[in-house]
């Protein structure tokens, strides 16, 4: 139902705005797994996936090469790991348990996680697209965060930090990219399938 | 700690960034199987083909010489398959990778900061369980 409008609203281009509507006024609501993201209607997009892949790239690249964010190598900008480090990191400091974290953090750990809070709770405040949404099904959302937590620690990076170590020549991080995009085809094809039936 | 405040610094502009621009990484893949949309999909490509660009580049620039890669054996390449392919397949079930769940947790969709505590739960999780558990099962 959602998807067979999200269909449509693709392929319809309009002047103004041909392809951004879809990925910004369709909200993908299949099965009941996925959740109603906040959409602003209006005003167009400033800043596209685009810009922000390019700049999360430099960024990422920056950090390791000139912000001491290694080793390992490719470290600079990964959710996993970097949440990983800093949840450790205070345990380790506050109950002094010897969790493992990765050399970078030793000292002190990496704040990416906090600062991509931050900056997206200011980005919604400032463009007042915040409120509150109830969730729909909290416990769902808790067990997926967790098992996406320990499958990006046993590949050793999540989402990002994996492209990050194809681009760096990586050849069991080019592997496991290729098993992520497996992963994204084959959860669609299943939300799909369930959605349907 | 010039890593945390850099990481910190790098971490508030990519946060302000995502959220204007509604950047996920597993989106991408899925909105172009499900509705041929290439939206998110051109910001994936982007930042891998940056990135790509930009490791080369940057040891030009005088970065410190990357420690060599060691050579992985075959139990760490089928462990990072495996785990990327629950990362991805899982995200998807999410709605959207980790930043993006970060994201949506600061515009206040309280499913993702549920996921967010299950995510740092987790990371607590594996060094006590997981870990363990697949050292055990592998040796």
């Amino acid at each position: 139902m959602g998807a067979a409008q999200c269909k449509g609203a693709g392929r319809r281009r309009s002047a103004s705005r041909p392809l951004r509507k879809d990925s910004r006024n369709c909200v993908i609501q299949m099965a009941d797994t996925t959740t109603v993201e906040p959409v602003t209607i209006g005003r167009p997009l400033r800043v596209t996936a685009m810009h922000t892949g390019v700049a999360a790239a430099v960024l990422a690249v920056a950090a390791g090469a000139f912000f001491e964010v290694r080793p390992p190598e490719a470290y600079g900008l990964c959710m996993a790991c970097h949440g990983r480090d800093l949840v450790n990191w205070t345990l380790n400091a506050g109950l002094g348990t010897h969790l493992a974290v990765a050399p970078a953090s030793l000292v002190f750990p990496v704040l990416t996680t906090i600062g991509v809070f931050g900056g997206a709770l200011l980005a919604a405040v400032l463009r007042r697209e915040f409120r509150w949404w109830m969730p729909e099904r909290p416990v769902p959302s808790f067990a997926y965060g967790a098992i996406v937590m320990n499958c990006a620690l046993i590949a050793g990076g999540c989402s990002i930090r994996l492209l990050l170590r194809s681009a760096a020549g990586e050849t069991a991080g080019l592997m496991g990219f290729a098993g992520m995009v497996a992963g994204v085809v084959a959860g669609t094809y299943w939300l799909r399938w369930s959605a349907s039936r | 700690m010039t890593a945390a405040v850099a990481t910190l610094v790098i971490g508030g502009i990519l946060g302000y960034l995502a959220q204007r621009s509604r950047m996920c990484f597993v989106g991408g893949i899925r909105d172009f199987v499900l509705i041929r949309a290439t939206y998110l999909l051109r910001g994936l490509a982007a930042f891998g083909l940056t990135a790509w660009v930009a490791f080369p580049l940057a040891a030009v620039a005088g970065a410190p010489a990357a420690a060599p890669l060691d050579a992985a054996d075959a139990l760490t390449i089928v462990l990072t398959v495996v785990g990327g392919f629950g990362v991805g397949y899982v995200s998807v079930l999410a709605n959207g990778c980790p930043m993006r769940q970060h994201v949506l947790a600061a515009q206040g969709v309280k499913s993702s900061l549920a996921y967010l505590a299950g995510f740092f739960g987790g990371a607590v999780l594996f060094h006590m369980v997981t870990a363990p558990l697949l050292f055990r099962i592998l040796e």
